[in-house]
């Protein structure tokens, strides 16, 4: 009598763990903040190339479409915009304290939603074996009132030792960009299945 | 045979090793040499007798914390930040000082008329997009304001970032490797109030670094930056 109340009590237990680590799985993928939630179309800019020094070749529409497609794994509906509006040069400085009337001349006319992603630094080099570093960072902007919504910061490190990592330093800008990338959209929140 | 295979390898190894040298030489190891040199004076210099207003720098001390790829060897080791941003401003001061000693008539901030001064309050927030050479409808007004006081004038302004992040890292489990996201950006530049263009700009980019202040790594980028210093219409 007293094994099978352990046994009970022990699936109970591993039960109430389980339905305790669902749930806040569960909670973390609804958006907290309900400005996310009724976002219809995010639009992404073509990237802003804020580097500082000497600047390695780029592919920014690669970079505009990487972007694209985390928002789309998070299940938001995003495309790329073919222009940043009407402001004219995109400082930095303008997206970190901007004024409603200069938001709402970002992007196409018809857009509500529209992401605006720097690159800050991407750089590569070899020591024994070879790494790659990138930094971007992104804004989310809602033209219907002028506001952010988000922005956020993102660094990507990547590297490989060795002979076998001094053959790979050609790819490592792109893997740091990657996970720059991946580090920035980390804190836009992931929304629910289309249907869910 | 052995002697072969042991042939083979150290032909690998220096090959590797030169690749390894050609590779760093090409990347500009920005500790050791300057990303971008001071940029040729630019035609509608100003008269003579340049009088150039050392604006308050703008100081930015960013510490970048971010999700690092799983996998690596101590993924939240961040580096502290290196300095205020207070104990940057002497250092840059004395470095643009320096620069334009002989060059120009320099005027600190101390030294202006309330007027002047006033002026110039209004062009420091714009410092960090000035220090690029980007001047924006705002700052050429700011800049017309200044010339309309005396067309002597001119602005040196300049813009310092350091940042520090996730470090250097190694895993011995499969090989990965990273190097450190810190960096020091120094940039800055001398404006015309008189026709609102850029004399001079330079700009020093330190990586994997994030600098101390009283560090012999910043005056030695801060030497560099200001090495080809050379303004048109000074004295």
């Amino acid at each position: 009598m007293g094994r099978v109340l352990k046994s009970s009590l022990i699936i109970l237990l591993v039960i109430a763990a389980c339905a305790v680590e669902c749930a806040a799985k569960k909670r973390a993928e609804f958006p907290p903040d309900p400005r996310f939630a009724t976002i219809q179309e995010i639009l992404v800019l073509p990237i802003i190339d804020t580097r500082a020094g000497k600047k390695a070749s780029v592919n920014m529409t690669h970079l505009q479409h990487g972007v694209v497609s985390v928002l789309k794994k998070k299940h938001y509906s995003a495309g790329p915009a073919s222009t940043a509006g009407g402001n004219g040069q995109i400082d930095i400085e303008d997206l970190e304290s901007p004024a409603p009337e200069w938001v709402k001349k970002l992007g196409p006319a018809d857009a509500r939603w529209v992401m605006v992603v720097c690159l800050d630094d991407v750089t590569s080099k070899m020591t024994f074996g070879s790494t790659g570093n990138a930094e971007v960072s992104g804004y989310l902007f809602d033209k219907d009132n002028g506001g952010l919504i988000w922005k956020g910061k993102g660094v990507g490190q990547a590297g490989q030792g060795g002979l076998a990592g001094m053959m790979m330093k050609g790819t490592m800008k792109g893997a740091a960009l990657d996970s720059a990338l991946f580090s920035l959209l980390a804190s836009v929140p992931k929304r629910p299945k289309p249907g869910k | 045979m052995s002697t072969r295979i042991q042939s083979f390898l150290t032909i690998l190894v220096l090959a590797s090793g030169a690749l390894g040298q050609v590779a760093t030489a090409a990347d500009q190891d920005p500790g050791a040499a300057p990303v971008a040199g001071a940029a040729a004076p630019q035609a509608g210099a100003p008269s003579a007798g340049l009088k150039v207003i050392l604006l308050k720098p703008s100081i930015r001390v960013e510490a970048v914390t971010s999700v690092v790829r799983p996998g690596m060897l101590d993924p939240n080791e961040y580096i502290p930040a290196p300095g205020l941003p207070a104990e940057y401003e002497e250092p840059l001061l004395s470095a643009a000082e320096q620069a334009l000693a002989g060059k120009a008539t320099l005027l600190g901030m101390s030294m202006l008329d309330p007027s002047v001064s006033e002026a110039c309050k209004k062009l420091e927030p714009l410092a960090s997009r000035l220090a690029r050479g980007h001047v924006n409808e705002e700052a050429t007004d700011g800049l017309a304001h200044l010339a309309a006081l005396d067309e002597r004038y001119a602005i040196l302004v300049q813009f310092f970032r350091v940042e520090t992040g996730p470090g250097n890292s190694w895993n011995p489990m499969n090989g990965q490797i990273t190097s450190s996201s810190a960096s020091t950006l120094i940039q800055a530049a001398v404006l015309s109030g008189k026709t609102a263009k850029v004399l001079w700009k330079g700009e020093r980019l330190i990586r994997y670094k994030a600098l101390p202040p009283n560090d012999f790594g910043l005056k030695k980028a801060l030497a560099d930056l200001y090495q080809n210093f050379e303004i048109q219409g000074g004295n």
